[in-house]
């Protein structure tokens, strides 16, 4: 048995991300109840930070994890509030998607709701904090009214009419009680996200049932591929149950790895995916497989790796991820919409995101220098 | 009130989780969602088939080997509070 703050090879919090992905022998299994009171607060938090309360609810439960009765006791609190929320949000899901398939939508659901239902083994194992929704871009404005007509204002005005239809990667909406919808055009922002072959994402359906009624999300192997998008691309640092996200969908529904690899390179995003394993192999600590070793030594393109910076650098932000976005939009034509989208942004947009338009030309201006260092 | 005799099981309507916390439940009435832990837990789970109250207050009883006419007691306003909720629907 393992006592928290030893010189393990990897965190407490990294053993708990894997949990039910591998064997794990009496001597991995880890014992909270000895660590100090301060440690126990620390790791608490990253926990609920990292979304892995139901993980390491199971781990207890399967013997993987020991700790006292009080941390027992917070960790089953915890697991039932997170919970909780789980199903508030899901009838919050219900009644947009409902509201947007009437209004004639082809909406499906991302992430969340959809993972924790298709690629767990219950979906207790997985906490989620918001609904997401992926809409045809020629859909989305009507979407947008949709949401804003229910009580859930943008919390971020469009960069200028038309960009998110076109170009965006989606935009959020909270409502008044603070519950959040993130309705999607693509699956990421920025050069990633304007390569994604979008209407791949609705010709291959599968359903799913909340409450007696079935929603449509997008196949498992692009549930895949957004779940690396999401993990490579979404953080600096990704949280640790978006790797678990990716580890999931390969070791336990056994996606087929080479035919995502043949979608990967149809969207010029093999660098995302091998980036995604590859966190997800290092951080919870996975024995080697075909898609590990294939990761570890894919050589990104140098379109690739310009791309990546604008995600995985110190300086990224929405600016340098929409910027880099230009290499990536197809035809002169193309390009010069988008490119005068960012020039010319609504007045709203600027209020939302920046105090003023020269604190967006400075940011703008840093966005451009980072993008020509890296090249 | 639904008689004793009365038919239920669970709403398909209902959104759930369990896990080791027990079960919670938001049913097209709950404002909020409930968790329903130890007893209340186990009528539950009885009501994912179609059942009455007496067979689940025999059920308890013969698990918990207590009296039959004590269980039912308890059970009683756990059975009421998810049927007015329409957690469960009524045959």
């Amino acid at each position: 048995m393992t006592a928290l703050g030893s010189p393990d090879r990897f965190s407490t919090l990294d053993f708990v991300a894997g949990v039910g992905l591998r064997e794990f022998s009496e001597d991995e299994i880890r014992d909270l109840q000895g660590i100090s009171e301060v440690e126990w607060t620390q790791l608490h938090r990253e926990l609920l930070l990292e979304r892995l309360v139901p993980l390491a609810a199971y781990a207890l439960d399967h013997g993987a994890l020991t700790a006292s009765d009080i941390q027992r006791t917070q960790i089953t609190q915890d697991h039932a509030r997170s919970m909780s929320l789980a199903v508030v949000l899901e009838r919050r899901l219900l009644e947009v998607y409902s509201e947007m398939s009437l209004a004639g939508i082809d909406v499906r659901v991302l992430k969340g709701s959809a993972v924790a239902h298709l690629d767990y083994p219950d979906p207790s194992w997985r906490a989620f904090g918001d609904v997401d929704l992926l809409v045809p871009a020629d859909s989305f404005a009507a979407a947008s009214e949709i949401l804003n007509a229910a009580g859930a204002p943008r919390r971020f005005a469009e960069v200028s009419k038309g960009f998110d239809s076109r170009f965006g990667k989606g935009a959020c909406f909270v409502y008044a009680d603070g519950l959040q919808v993130d309705l999607h055009r693509s699956i990421a922002e920025g050069p990633f996200g304007l390569t994604v072959d979008l209407d791949s994402l609705f010709n291959d359906v599968e359903e799913f049932e909340i409450g007696g009624v079935n929603l449509r999300t997008i196949s498992r192997q692009h549930r895949f591929m957004h779940a690396c998008f999401h993990a490579a691309l979404g953080d600096v640092s990704p949280r640790l149950v978006a790797l678990r996200d990716v580890a999931e969908m390969l070791l336990v529904n056994k996606v087929d790895f080479s035919d995502a690899v043949v979608t990967a390179r149809a969207w010029r995003a093999e660098a995302v995916i091998a980036r995604a394993i590859s966190l997800a192999w290092q951080r919870i600590d996975l024995p080697p497989n075909d898609a590990s070793r294939w990761a570890n030594t894919y050589s990104p393109s140098g379109y690739e790796e310009r791309a990546l910076r604008a995600y995985t650098s110190e300086n990224r932000s929405y600016a340098t991820q929409v910027a880099a976005g230009v290499t990536a939009v197809p035809g002169i034509t193309g390009k010069l919409a988008y490119m005068r989208a960012l020039l010319l942004p609504s007045r709203q947009h600027i209020s939302g995101r920046d105090s003023s338009y020269w604190a967006r030309f400075r940011r703008g201006a840093a966005a451009l220098r980072e993008s020509r260092s890296s090249q | 009130m639904a008689k004793a005799s009365a038919v239920i099981k669970q709403s398909p309507e209902v959104i759930s989780r369990s896990g080791p916390f027990g079960v919670v439940i938001l049913a097209p009435r709950d404002i909020e969602p409930r968790l329903l832990e130890g007893s209340a837990r186990l009528v539950w789970d009885l009501l994912s088939d179609w059942s009455t109250r007496e067979d689940i207050a025999e059920s308890l009883a013969k698990l918990f080997g207590e009296d039959h006419g004590v269980i039912s007691r308890d059970i009683e306003m756990v059975i009421e509070e998810l049927i007015a909720t329409e957690a469960v629907v009524v045959s």
